[in-house]
Formats: structure tokens, C-alpha cells, sequence
């Protein structure tokens, strides 16, 4: 299932005029190396990574030496120039390993495009300093519109991401089921639950997890604490990555039948959510999704939480262009990857929250997550059996 | 854990500097500087929570809307200012940044996290900031964090005794004939961890099982960092195991090594050579030392021993609410070693076969000299797995 994302990077850039590509922000890095790095934004200002596309299509990235494996094992197969922890700080060594390479090839000259006004200034000021007879022409915006359309195996990554996520969420509701009359489950092993599971379907990574019960579900993230408590509502959220590539996942349960309001909150949410979902459309502006969901909930009388939006894309990145905020004109395109992300709030104040991911085709979103439909509260119900 | 140290702490570097406050958006530094950890900031983007700080009274968190009531509902009692979502989220951080700022006097200057701000941030920073000098709080932040407080300490030493229990814990389970999976390990590692209370650790909260060729390779079966594949462990074998464990946002490191079996020479003699490297870095670490010193030392003897240390991974580093950061124990690090540092001696050594066996060691640095955290057993021999159960 290779990415396919060369061609049509390689045509854009060709209408540029530049030189090449010059990325420092760690997902535009993995994009063009087409390989994921070990958590990369976790481990900065230390080990950064930099990655320079030519038009004549040769690659090359400059990494800690030790990332060096995962990326050829990954099937990277440009060059690299790796540095290690005794070249100096991070965002220093990193320029001067990828200025030393591309100067060993007489491209020191420009003009590059960066994206460079999305990473660190102190990285962009380290790059600047080791390209000095370098023309760096900051684009972050030509990087995000390469990334915003993805290719059918970019498309196809995503999907497995997200049905390996719902594979979390089933494995681990699967292993809660028939326990909670007996035994104190703890949130935490909730949590790992959905690790674990979504690790065993396929998931390369497992990035968020969140698992949130009762007065701490009114939040967007408290720390999973205590245990499972009957007629609660219990949210769980994870991000998961196939092959470099994620997506973002939720679902709703309520420990033993729902109470009717709990029930209803729920159908609320579906409610707004269907909204937003009509108005997913090649064509479309972002800010109408939000604005379709923001008056089906007025007209409903629901608690709408749009604080946060109605979603956003996925890709290299689990929260990425475009943003279904309030507002914005940017026009959703074919090939899109969006997470529909409607949040609403129970009467007992708790966010109700579900999540889909959906790629976009001039005939309609197709739903990527599809292995199991959230559109009813779970019940976790049942009694243990030995077996 | 008791911030009100931490917190004065910061103050009086700020009054010292003579700036007029500090400004930071690096998910490290905001969790330093709150107490929160909200572990999925580093992968928003532009979406950043803002930390203002002037005083120990005077704090303010400019934070998305969505993670407003998290910020207080996990303890942080400064001010919050909500910034909604729209086309450009980061222009509207800028201005409720310039409305808290408004108020100091001409003049003093704004520390800031450079090596955390995009030019993007700081571009709608200067542009909400008419006049106001803006200058790096990077050595600052950086000198602030590399000292704990006695209760970061505390915790740091906590952390780092019970994921050593976790990592011993999932060890007593392996059996030479069991043939468990390193997907298997990498869970047990963190399940062990987590039923001694760490919390649930996301992202970069690594467990990590490389067992005879895949320990030959830092990222084995890449791109599964440290989630473990369907190798089963062979008999005769070494295995790395690695573990991150978090609890309340702080980060403990920790590398062990297994065997499938009794060592065999080689093993063995690699092991002896981790343990020596260790021992000579022990003895560098002293109050008033570089860190490069460390480094300097671990280097030596590694040539006396003719071990085959890799010594691109430098000898350790500062761990705290990152599991890696400064001071760094490696050639460039000029750090001066002070009382309260506490850090991962992180060695690696390479076996013949080109295994690669790495150990790590949590060590705080008090006036007397180091402490090693308490570990569950005694290290000074890999872990032998038993034959059979």
C-alpha cells in the first residue's frame, strides 16, 4: 500500500519555479520521506529532523543517527545525513548535517521552498544560518494544500487507522463487559484496553488516550483516575496511526442501561452530528459544516459545544487542515480526509462525543470508519461467565 | 505535589533576568509551569495553550476554548483566557497575550520560549506586541527545569522505582522455553508499570522489546516504535527492553537487559562493560562538574575496556516533564552538575553479534554526591530468565 504521493508533489512542485523543498516541521518531514518518525514533536527542541525534496525527485533528510534505521526499514531510499547527540544542540546540528549534504551536491544556491514559519523560529534561524547563500522562500501554506488531498494509498492508511482504532474501542469494551458488578476496573486499564487492541488490529501507533467518566467527562482531558462506577457515562477517545498516517476516534458508553435522559443526550448529539454530516461536501466551505451543526442544535434546543469546532483533517498529522471551525472559507476538496467531530452536552453536563472519519468524493463522504457504527449509546451490561 | 516552591522558584529568576514576565508555549514548558499535563498539546499545531507569568501571584494561561476547563479542573489556579476557534487561532492567542501584557512597564523586555514559538507565533506576537522587546527565556527555562524542586524529586526517585519494579515484574513472567512474543513483552512492561500507578502514558510513552536480530537495531520493525511484533524470544537470546513510564506528568526512563538463558560470554562480557561505563560515569557526577565531564570519563573507559560503547547517544541526560532534556550528558554539554539535577545515565553497548544492550540508571545529584533511585533488585546481573514454569 505504497502512499502514491510522489507524482503529484513532483508535478506541483515542477510549477513553482523552486529548486526544491526544504521542510522542518516534523510532519511535512515525514510526508516527503514517506516514513514516520519515533515521536518526533516529543522529543523537541532535541532531535529534530529536517527533509529537502529536489525537483529532479532525489531526497534527502537530515536525522539523529539513530532514526536513521527506522526510515530505511520504512523503504526510504534517498539519502541522509545523520548527526548524534555530541554535534551540539538539536536544531543547530540538524542544519549543519542537512547544509553539509546539500552543499556535497553544489544545491546550496536555492531556491527552496519551506515551511519553516511552521517550526520553531530558533530552527529557522539555524537553517538560515547554515544555507546562508541559500533564497529560503517561507510557503507553509504550498506544503499544507499537497498534504490536504490525499492520494487512494494515503486514503487507504487512514482506514485502517480508524477501523484499528474501533478495534481498541471493541476490545476493550469487549473485556468490560459482565465486570462491572464484580471486580473495580479502573479507567487506566480501560485506557490500555484500547492500546492494546487497536495495536493488535494493525495500529502502528497509538497516540491520545483518554478515558473519562462522569463529573470528569465535562472536561476535554482529566487523567484517567478511580474505577468504573454503574450509571455513569464513560467517554473514550484515542488517535491512532497505520503507517504514518492517523486519525482520531471516540465513542460513548453507559455503565448498565442508559437512564432515558442519558440516552437521549446521546441521540441529541447524533442529531447535530447528522447535520454537520449533510453538509460535508466537495464544494462545500468548512466553516458551513460547523454552521449546519451549530443551527441544527439551536433549532433542537441542544447543548452545542463548538468550541472546538465540528473537526478537522487527518493525515500525516491527526489534526490537520481543514478545520471545520466558525468562519473559515476554505473550500473542502475531493480526496479530503475529515474527522467529523460533533460534541454536545448531557443535561448532567458531561460531553457527548462521537467521532468519524470520512474521506471526501464528488458524490459524497465516504464513511472510512466503518466497522462498527457508534450511532447508539454502548450499554455495557451483561455478568461473567467462566469460559 | 506541592508547586509553591516551584512557583517561587520561577519569580525570582524572572525579577533576577529583569524581565518583565516570561511567555512560554511549549507544551513542556506550559506543564512546567501549570502543573497540567495535557498530553496531546505537542500535536496541536497552532492550537497552543500561552503561560504568562510575572509573579507568583500573577499567572494567566491563554488556552483554546475547548481545554479551558481542563486547565483548572486539574489544579491550575491562575487566570484563564479562553481563545476560540477560527480561521487563525493563533492571531487571536496574540491578542489576549497583548491585553495581560498591556499593563508592564515600558520597556521590560518579554522572555520567551524561541525554541518552542513557530515564526508563525511569534510573527502575530510582534504584530499584537507594537514595541514590546521580545527575548529568548530558553536559557532560563532550561536552568530553572535542570534543578528539581524536592518534590519533583520526590516524585522523580517514585517514578522511577516503580517502573523499575514494572520492568522486573514483567521479566518474572518470561520463561526461556515460554516463547512469549515481543508484542506480548511490550505490554506486560507497561501493565506491570501501570499496576504499580503510573499513569497511562500516550504517544511517546514507549515500551519496547528487541530480542537476538532485533536487538541489533534501535527502532526494530519500524514503523511500530516500541509497540513489539510477533517475534517470539528464543532461547540463548538477549533481549533490550525499554520502558517511559509517566505519572502526573513526569517521565521516568528506564532500560533493562534480559536473557533467554544464562549468558553466554559474550553477553556476559558486554553486560560487565555497561556495568563499568555506568560505574565510570557515577564517578564523574559530581556537584561542580560538566556534563561533558561525564561524558569525558564514560569515554575513557570505554577505550580501557575496549567495550564497544555507542557513543552517538552521548552518556545521559536530565530527565523531568520531558523523559529527555537537559543538562545533557554528551561532548558539546558545558553544563555546570548541580545539587538537584536528577538524570538517566543512558549507556548502550553493542555485542559482538551487534546486539545492542542499553541500561539506564535514575540518578539524583545531591550535594554529597549521586543517588541512584531504588531499583527492585539488584542490576549488577542481566535478568536470567527460567527455563520453564
Amino acid at each position: 500500500m505504497p502512499a502514491d504521493i510522489f507524482p503529484p508533489l513532483l508535478d506541483a512542485l515542477s510549477r513553482t519555479g523552486a529548486a526544491g523543498l526544504l521542510a522542518g516541521v516534523p510532519e511535512n518531514v515525514s510526508y516527503l520521506a514517506d516514513a514516520a518518525l519515533p515521536f518526533p514533536r516529543h522529543l523537541r527542541p532535541e532531535r529534530p529532523a529536517l527533509a529537502y525534496l529536489g525537483r529532479d525527485g532525489r531526497r534527502l533528510l537530515a536525522l539523529p543517527f539513530d532514526w536513521a534505521q527506522a526510515v530505511t526499514d520504512q523503504g526510504y531510499d534517498g539519502e541522509i545525513a545523520a548527526y548524534d547527540e555530541n554535534a551540539g544542540p538539536g536544531y543547530p546540528a540538524a542544519a549543519r548535517a542537512m547544509a553539509q549534504a546539500l552543499a556535497g551536491r553544489g544545491l546550496t544556491a536555492g531556491p527552496l521552498l519551506t515551511d519553516l514559519e511552521d517550526a520553531p523560529a530558533a530552527l529557522g534561524e539555524a537553517v538560515t544560518a547554515a544555507l546562508p547563500g541559500c533564497e529560503l522562500r517561507p510557503d507553509s501554506a504550498w506544503f499544507a494544500a499537497r498534504r490536504l488531498v490525499k492520494t487512494p494509498g494515503e486514503l487507504e492508511r487512514i482506514e485502517t487507522a480508524a477501523n484499528s482504532a474501533a478495534r481498541g474501542f471493541i476490545g476493550a469494551i469487549n473485556h468490560l463487559e459482565g465486570t462491572t458488578g464484580i471486580l473495580p476496573y479502573t479507567l487506566v486499564e480501560v485506557g490500555e484496553r484500547v492500546r492494546v487492541h487497536a495495536i493488535e488490529f494493525d495500529a502502528s501507533s497509538v497516540g491520545h488516550l483518554a478515558v473519562l467518566q462522569g463529573a470528569d467527562g465535562a472536561h476535554e482531558y482529566l487523567p484517567a483516575r478511580g474505577v468504573i462506577q454503574p450509571g455513569m457515562l464513560v467517554r473514550l477517545e484515542c488517535s491512532v496511526g497505520y503507517l504514518g498516517y492517523w486519525t482520531r476516534a471516540a465513542c460513548m458508553l453507559s455503565i448498565g442501561q442508559p437512564a432515558p435522559e442519558q440516552a437521549r443526550a446521546y441521540q441529541d448529539n447524533q442529531t447535530v452530528k447528522a447535520a454537520a454530516l449533510a453538509a460535508l461536501r466537495v464544494g462545500a466551505k468548512a466553516g458551513d459544516v460547523y454552521a449546519a451543526a451549530a443551527e441544527a442544535a439551536r433549532q433542537a434546543g441542544i447543548d452545542f459545544c463548538g468550541e472546538r469546532g465540528v473537526g478537522h483533517g487527518v493525515g500525516r498529522s491527526e489534526a490537520e487542515a481543514p478545520w471545520l471551525v466558525p468562519g473559515s472559507d476554505e473550500l473542502l476538496p475531493a480526496g479530503a480526509a475529515v474527522v467529523l467531530d460533533v460534541v454536545t452536552r448531557a443535561p448532567s453536563g458531561e460531553l457527548i462525543r462521537s467521532m468519524d472519519t470520512y474521506a471526501l468524493e464528488e458524490n459524497g463522504p465516504r464513511l472510512l470508519s466503518w466497522l462498527k457504527p457508534w450511532n447508539r449509546l454502548y450499554a455495557i451490561t451483561g455478568f461473567r461467565s467462566t469460559h | 505535589m506541592n508547586r509553591a516552591t516551584l512557583n517561587e522558584k520561577v519569580t525570582k529568576a524572572l525579577s533576577q533576568r529583569s524581565l518583565g514576565a516570561l511567555l512560554v508555549c511549549g507544551p513542556d514548558n506550559v506543564q512546567y509551569l501549570t502543573g497540567v499535563c495535557l498530553p496531546m498539546l505537542p500535536v496541536l499545531a497552532a492550537r497552543q495553550p500561552l503561560v504568562v507569568v510575572w509573579s507568583q501571584q500573577q499567572r494567566a494561561c491563554v488556552v483554546p476554548a475547548a481545554l479551558a476547563s481542563s486547565l483548572s479542573a486539574a489544579g491550575w489556579t491562575g487566570a484563564v483566557l479562553p481563545y476560540p476557534e477560527g480561521p487563525d487561532p493563533a492571531a487571536e492567542a496574540a491578542r489576549l497575550v497583548a491585553g495581560l501584557v498591556a499593563g508592564l512597564p515600558e520597556g521590560a523586555p518579554l522572555g520567551v520560549d524561541m525554541e518552542r514559538f513557530t515564526a508563525g507565533q511569534l510573527a502575530r506576537l510582534r504584530a499584537a506586541l507594537p514595541g514590546r522587546e521580545l527575548v529568548s527565556a530558553d536559557d532560563l527555562l532550561r536552568t530553572l527545569r535542570q534543578v528539581k524542586t524536592e518534590d519533583e524529586i520526590e516524585l522523580l526517585e517514585r517514578l522511577a522505582a516503580m517502573t523499575d519494579h514494572g520492568v522486573a515484574g514483567a521479566m518474572h513472567h518470561v520463561s526461556t522455553l515460554g516463547g512469549r512474543t515481543e508484542k506480548f513483552m511490550c505490554e506486560d512492561l507497561r501493565v506491570h508499570c501501570l499496576e504499580r500507578g503510573t499513569d497511562l502514558a500516550p504517544y511517546h510513552g514507549l515500551s519496547l522489546t528487541a530480542s537476538g536480530p532485533h536487538a541489533r537495531v534501535f527502532w526494530p520493525v519500524s514503523p511500530r516504535f516500541g509497540i513489539g511484533q510477533e517475534k517470539k524470544m528464543q532461547p540463548g537470546e538477549a533481549v533490550r527492553m525499554e520502558m517511559r513510564a509517566s505519572l502526573d506528568g513526569y517521565w521516568a526512563d528506564s532500560a533493562r537487559t534480559l536473557t533467554m538463558g544464562q549468558p553466554d560470554p559474550d553477553q556476559a562480557k558486554g553486560y560487565a562493560h555497561l556495568r563499568e561505563l555506568t560505574a565510570a560515569a557515577l564517578s564523574a557526577l559530581r556537584t561542580g562538574a560538566r556534563a561533558c565531564d561525564v561524558y569525558a570519563a564514560v569515554s575513557a573507559r570505554a577505550a580501557e575496556l575496549g567495550a564497544d560503547w555507542i557513543s552517538g547517544l552521548g552518556a545521559g541526560h536530565g530527565v523531568g516533564v520531558t523523559p529527555y532534556e537537559a543538562p545533557y550528558l554528551t561532548a558539546w554539554d558545558e553544563t555546570r552538575l548541580e545539587a538537584g539535577m536528577v538524570l538517566v545515565i543512558d549507556l548502550a553497548v553493542r555485542l559482538p553479534g551487534g546486539e545492542i544492550l542499553r541500561g539506564k540508571e535514575t540518578v539524583t545529584l545531591a550535594a554529597e554526591g549521586p543517588r541512584l533511585a531504588e531499583t527492585y533488585q539488584d542490576w549488577r546481573q542481566p535478568y536470567t530468565a527460567a527455563l520453564t514454569f
